[in-house]
């Protein structure tokens, strides 16, 4: 099981992991790499070799037929393999964005399955974060630079193994001044690469910054307090801080880039080259070699240094690739939605019960619920009430089975709900939270969620009715098919915070579940609209199951049963509850919030301004 | 013809931006000749050495051209990797730049301009063209300065050809090989191949680029279906509406058909690219090493000119297929700098006065006869508006969802401008003041109000201004007393307490990992203390307990009478219990003021909208 994060990432179960889904997204594509290996090791060979060929032919005076026919051949090799490689390349990295548009959609579908509460913890927020660098980034993105890599890697390293034997046979002390050269070339690489990194790292806040400043410029609602607060010299003032922080770390980078790490390159290119001419200079005049054999080897010498610098940087890439790769099934190994027990929920709850519920989120010592019980029975109407932050909304989301309680149990028909199967016992709830998303389909794909033609359309209807939707949708250019979210549909509809709510609110409502959960629906509405909200909750909640929470009091009229909750440092719980005459007649805590709610609707018109304290 | 000088235009343009703001940009046009010579370098020497050999000369006579040899080639190595390393900084220079000069194009003019659809169209086009294509500065250097350096290579190769060109057309002997037509029909040969491949390397590019756009447009549904999802807060919807099969049909079928067949297209039109530059390569192969061989053969040319010969051949192979990858892109680059230039280029729609307003001195704000239609939309926001607003005073303002409460504030701090009638300060059009200045009159915290990812104490204190001297003093520059004093007063206090760094915390985590995330309530008093640093002598606040329980919402009522003492305030809020410790109400219903009094007089009046308002919601408070 998941050990604590380490600093070294094994590269062989990465490998193994990368390497068998590409054999099962396209393992033809494997076979691109061995059939382009060959032509890639062969082109600088066979451009080495094409001067050497033709002076000898022309110091051996052939025929003009023969030598155009040689010529003949010789090109149509040089485009033969100049085209195979690049098409093979290409194929191949087409397999490589596909591969990584796959793992984007497994990650997808991850973050769609597992259990909220690990995709709402800052670790599985963290997690996410890390594994998109694997697929989410462009082409450097691991995911899809594995391919190239590996051809690449692959393909230089035999061509390395290929020239060097060509070498060995012409003077093994050559071949290792080249690799001392080249050697120092990659060290000085390495070196190079760390630069880069820390000035990456460095560079990467500054240009969150900017980034960030850009696109709040960019943004209206931003806009309009940067002007409403003259926050402009201020915000110039923050951008250009960090723009001259970004430069200055690219300048320091620059200049030890060229200081250090080219300067070395340069010493090393330039030793492993005088080397080289040296060498076969002599062998030549030594007569150990022909003057056309000094440029074929001269050809190889060059070619040779090509493949190890290829073969150490994609090294290097793959590696990062790995790297990348374990913080992706870091994300992907996190457990699915627990599938839950065996039991099919039933259809309707006849009790709902909270045992003892204490709940404090992972990585905090403060709870947020504590020591909670009570049963509602079939039908009821239960409002909640109370201070911020009392826990009415994870009062809510530890019902949905969002997150186990940390201690006590939450029974449904006297069963715990861990034994029911989730995907039924979801089946139970129609809610509205407060936060929402809009999915970028038609207004009425998002109330069914359901494909066009096996929607309900009565049922469609009925729920726009209710929500007080029907009217407004039906005035709309393409009615029910409009698109939404403007971010995807150009045309899409745009609806104000008020139709929002009632749009999910018909959501809910078109679920037809036999609990249905209301958290703060009234938010953004106005007191007519609200109003009509509660008259006709009564008609919309019949025969369910209902949770309604709020901070107008007023909405608890509608309820048979009210929660006080209240924030009792290290104790928010359920402080008071019954039906709102009883809690009245308490004169608790409900009391003082209705009193304070209802102090400046009842105060008589003349009496004087009094202070509230 | 136009068009092209529409494009040098910009192109221009662009190329003085770059000048200025990351002049080392340019090296990367510089390093095209110095990265075309150096292949050379190696060719030259080479076959002077070759013969060298050949003619079995002493050591000692070879070695000052090995010295040469290695000692170019390691400068070039040296100019060419200091270039790339100070050219690919200066293009994240040049990045950075594009930002930040449209953050502060857009910064700059009013409200209005910046939130209009036109202006919002021109940055979302930019953006995207940021997302697919890279920076629009760097993209003319880059595909420029390639081509330049492709013809350049041509054109060095073609000198090193020389020795051929003496000889190919003069007629050497008898039979064809030895007559001019055999270099004129090689010649034409060439000719007519590399125009047939450029030609198809255009109209490919252009297939290209419309099957790409194609397939952005599907990956755009699936990438915002993965952001929106990224976003933990969807995750509730998405279990208990077990959203999750219709999320991935239509976030993923699309683009696991048609996407896939749209990307093999792509790959297969980038390979028959290469194929074509392939061909090329293959033509010119044939034509020059056959000429090569001929009058090598016949005696023509030494052994060293051919070595010389056939290395440039092999650098016009590569230097047509540089040429051929980016000639296809010529104008490429011409969409992406109008995007840019036309943000830079935006028109203020308002035209700020030069008046100062002294926020100090006395308050006297009058709608006259004002009315409103949002740029765009058919309908009036506000109709007909006479209002009046004087220092001290303390108005509500209700009305339905709609009503057009926001709008009046919009105007009344001079987001937008009437569009009919006029707004005075002290019986002067707030048109003539400088819309700064006019705005040092209100504190407004909206139902949106935003904060920024950036230290807590800044946030407070925005509206400081700081004399550009002293821009880069650290952030404590700000009055720190100050702060605290507001933060209290706003009830943020115990929240600050548990700050890691106090006001120096960044919050949320956009720009810094160990930024803190605070709830709704926690932001909004914070929206609270930055409107209360401001001090203005007009107070706004729109709904500003609509996320606050009924003992919270009290204490706002409670501190609102303490810190708007002696202001001018207009409070929104859709809790009518806002209306009684107000002296004014006004009233809102479609656009229109329909009521303005104090509560008494208003309830009174029971066919009056406050009256259906009022009652809608106080029925359930009095028994």
């Amino acid at each position: 099981m998941p050990k604590k994060a380490k600093e070294r990432t094994d590269l062989r179960p990465n490998l193994r992991y990368m390497l068998s889904n590409w054999r099962e997204w396209d393992g033809k594509s494997m076979w691109l790499i061995a059939a382009s290996i060959p032509a890639q090791i062969a082109l600088p060979a066979v451009t080495a070799l094409i001067p050497k060929l033709m002076l000898d032919a022309i110091a051996d005076s052939w025929a003009p037929g023969k030598l155009i026919a040689l010529v003949a051949a010789l090109s149509s090799l040089i485009a033969f393999l100049s085209w195979f490689e690049p098409n093979l390349a290409e194929k191949l990295r087409v397999s490589a964005q596909l591969a990584r548009m796959r793992y984007r959609i497994l990650a997808l579908r991850k973050i769609m399955r597992i259990d909220y509460e690990t995709l709402e913890s800052l670790e599985g927020r963290e997690k996410l974060e890390k594994a998109k660098d694997f697929c989410f980034g462009g082409r450097w993105a691991g995911a899809e630079d594995f391919f190239d890599a590996v051809r690449q890697f692959l393909s230089s390293g035999i061509g390395l193994v290929t020239f060097a034997i060509l070498l060995t046979q012409l003077n093994p002390l050559l071949l290792l001044i080249i690799i001392i050269g080249c050697g120092v070339e990659v060290g000085a690489n390495f070196i190079g690469n760390r630069l880069r990194y820390n000035m990456r790292q460095d560079s990467n806040k500054a240009f969150m910054r900017i980034e960030y400043m850009y696109a709040s410029a960019k943004e209206a609602e931003k806009g309009k307090d940067v002007r409403l607060y003259n926050m402009r010299p201020w915000f110039l003032s923050v951008l250009q801080d960090a723009v001259e922080l970004h430069n200055r770390v690219l300048g320091k980078y620059v200049r030890q880039s060229i200081g250090g790490t080219i300067s070395l390159r340069t010493l090393a290119t330039l030793a492993r080259e005088a080397a080289a001419y040296v060498f076969l200079i002599r062998a030549a005049l030594a007569g150990e070699i022909t003057p056309t054999d000094f440029l074929f080897f001269f050809g190889i010498v060059t070619g040779f240094s090509a493949w190890l610098l290829t073969v150490t940087t994609q090294w290097g890439n793959i590696e990062r690739c790995c790297r990348d790769c374990q913080k992706y099934r870091g994300y992907m190994d996190l457990p699915d939605c627990e599938q839950g027990g065996f039991l099919p929920s039933p259809a309707a709850p006849e009790t709902i019960e909270f045992r003892n519920v204490s709940f404090t989120y992972k990585g905090s010592d403060e709870p947020v619920l504590r020591d909670v019980s009570f049963t509602i029975r079939k039908g009821e109407k239960l409002a909640i009430v109370g201070e911020n932050g009392a826990g009415k909304t994870t009062l809510i989301k530890l019902l949905c089975g969002f997150y186990p309680p940390t201690q006590g149990r939450i029974l449904v028909n006297g069963v715990d709900i861990g034994n029911y199967d989730r995907e039924s016992y979801c089946r139970l709830f129609g809610a509205v939270f407060q936060d929402f998303t809009f999915l970028p389909v038609t207004v009425a794909q998002n109330v069914t969620i359901a494909e066009r033609g096996t929607e309900n359309t009565a049922r469609l209807e009925e729920a726009l009715r209710s929500a007080g939707l029907w009217d407004k949708l039906l005035s709309l250019p393409e009615g029910l098919e409009s698109p939404m979210v403007k971010d995807v549909w150009e045309r899409a509809v745009n609806f104000s915070g008020g139709e929002r709510q009632r749009l999910l609110l018909a959501r809910a409502l078109y679920k037809d579940a036999p609990v249905l959960i209301l958290d703060e629906p009234t938010a953004a509405l106005d007191p007519i609209a609200e109003n009509r909200l509660y008259q006709k909750y009564s008609a919309f909640s019949q025969g369910k199951t209902s949770f309604f929470i709020s901070h107008r009091i007023a909405s608890t009229r509608f309820c048979g049963r009210i929660f006080y909750m209240t924030n009792t440092p290290g104790c928010p719980s359920i402080a008071e509850e019954g039906t709102h005459e009883e809690l009245l007649a308490k004169q608790g805590a409900y009391y003082k919030m209705f009193e304070t709610q209802s102090y400046y609707y009842r105060k008589s018109t003349d009496a004087e301004e009094t202070e509230l304290t | 013809m136009k068009k092209i000088f529409r494009g040098l235009r910009l192109l221009w343009r662009g190329i003085r931006v770059i000048f200025k703001a990351a002049p080392a940009a340019m090296l990367t046009v510089l390093n095209q000749p110095v990265r075309a010579v150096t292949p050379f370098v190696t060719i030259y020497f080479s076959a002077i050495i070759f013969e060298q050999l050949a003619e079995k000369a002493a050591f000692a006579l070879i070695l000052p051209n090995i010295l040469w040899a290695v000692g170019l080639d390691a400068a070039l190595y040296f100019i060419t990797n200091s270039f790339a390393v100070a050219t690919e900084q200066a293009w994240r220079r040049l990045y950075i730049e594009e930002h930040q000069s449209v953050a502060k194009a857009l910064i700059s003019p009013d409200y209005e301009t910046l939130e209009d659809t036109q202006t919002q169209k021109k940055v979302a086009e930019l953006q995207n063209h940021w997302q697919q294509k890279g920076s629009p500065l760097i993209a003319p250097l880059f595909d420029l300065s390639n081509l330049f350096g492709g013809i350049f290579t041509c054109v060095v190769a073609v000198i090193f050809l020389r020795p051929l060109f003496g000889i190919i057309f003069k007629r050497t002997g008898d039979g064809f090989l030895n007559s001019p037509w055999l270099g004129i029909s090689v010649c034409a040969f060439i000719a007519a191949g590399v125009g047939f491949v450029l030609f198809m390397s255009i109209r490919m590019n252009k297939q290209w680029f419309t099957l790409h756009r194609k397939y952005i447009k599907i990956e755009g549904i699936f990438s915002y279906y993965a952001k929106m999802l990224e976003d933990h807060k969807s995750g509730k919807e998405v279990r208990v509406y077990a959203q999750q099969d219709f999320i991935e049909r239509h976030a993923t079928e699309k683009l696991l058909t048609e996407g896939v067949e749209l990307q093999r297209k792509l790959g297969s039109s980038q390979a028959m690219q290469s194929a074509l530059l392939a061909i090329i390569g293959a033509i010119l192969g044939f034509g020059v090493y056959l000429l090569i061989g001929v009058k090598g053969l016949f005696g023509f040319i030494g052994a060293g000119a051919i070595v010389r010969c056939m290395g440039s051949f092999l650098q016009v192979v590569n230097g047509l297929m540089q040429i051929g990858s980016n000639v296809g892109r010529l104008n490429a680059f011409i969409p992406g700098l109008r995007y840019f230039f036309d943000v830079l280029d935006l028109i203020p729609k308002h035209i700020s006065g030069k008046l100062i307003a002294d926020p100090g001195g006395a308050i006297d704000i009058e709608f006259r006869d004002v009315s409103f239609i949002y740029p765009g939309q058919e309908n009036y926001a506000l109709r007909h508006v006479n209002f009046r607003l004087r220092g001290g005073e303390h108005l509500a303002i209700v009305g339905e969802n709609g009503s057009g409460k926001t709008t009046f504030i919009k105007l009344l701090c001079r987001l937008y401008d009437p569009t009919e009638g006029e707004i005075l300060l002290n019986g002067v059009n707030i048109r003539e003041y400088s819309e700064d200045e006019y705005r040092r009159l209100f504190s407004v915290v909206f139902q949106d109000y935003q904060l920024f990812a950036l230290p807590l104490g800044q946030n407070i204190a925005s509206c400081e201004q700081r004399p550009p001297e002293n821009v880069h003093d650290d952030d404590n520059a700000f009055d720190e007393e100050k702060i605290l004093l507001c933060l209290e007063e706003s009830g943020f206090n115990p929240r600050l307490a548990k700050m890691p760094q106090g006001l120096d915390t960044w919050l949320y985590r956009a720009c810094d990992k160990d930024g803190v995330e605070i709830s709704g309530g926690e932001a909004q008093k914070l929206a609270l203390a930055r409107a209360l640093y401001k001090d203005a002598p007009v107070i706004v606040l729109d709904e500003p307990t609509a996320a606050l329980d009924p003992l919270a919402e009290a204490a706002v009522y409670a501190g609102f009478n303490r810190f708007a003492e002696g202001k001018a305030a207009i409070y929104i809020s859709h809790r009518l219990s806002s209306c009684r410790f107000c002296e004014k109400v006004a009233v809102f219903e479609a656009g229109e003021l329909v009521q303005y009094g104090g509560h008494g007089d208003l309830i009174a009046d029971e066919d009056g909208k406050y009256y259906e308002l009022w009652n809608a919601q106080a029925k359930y408070y009095v028994n």
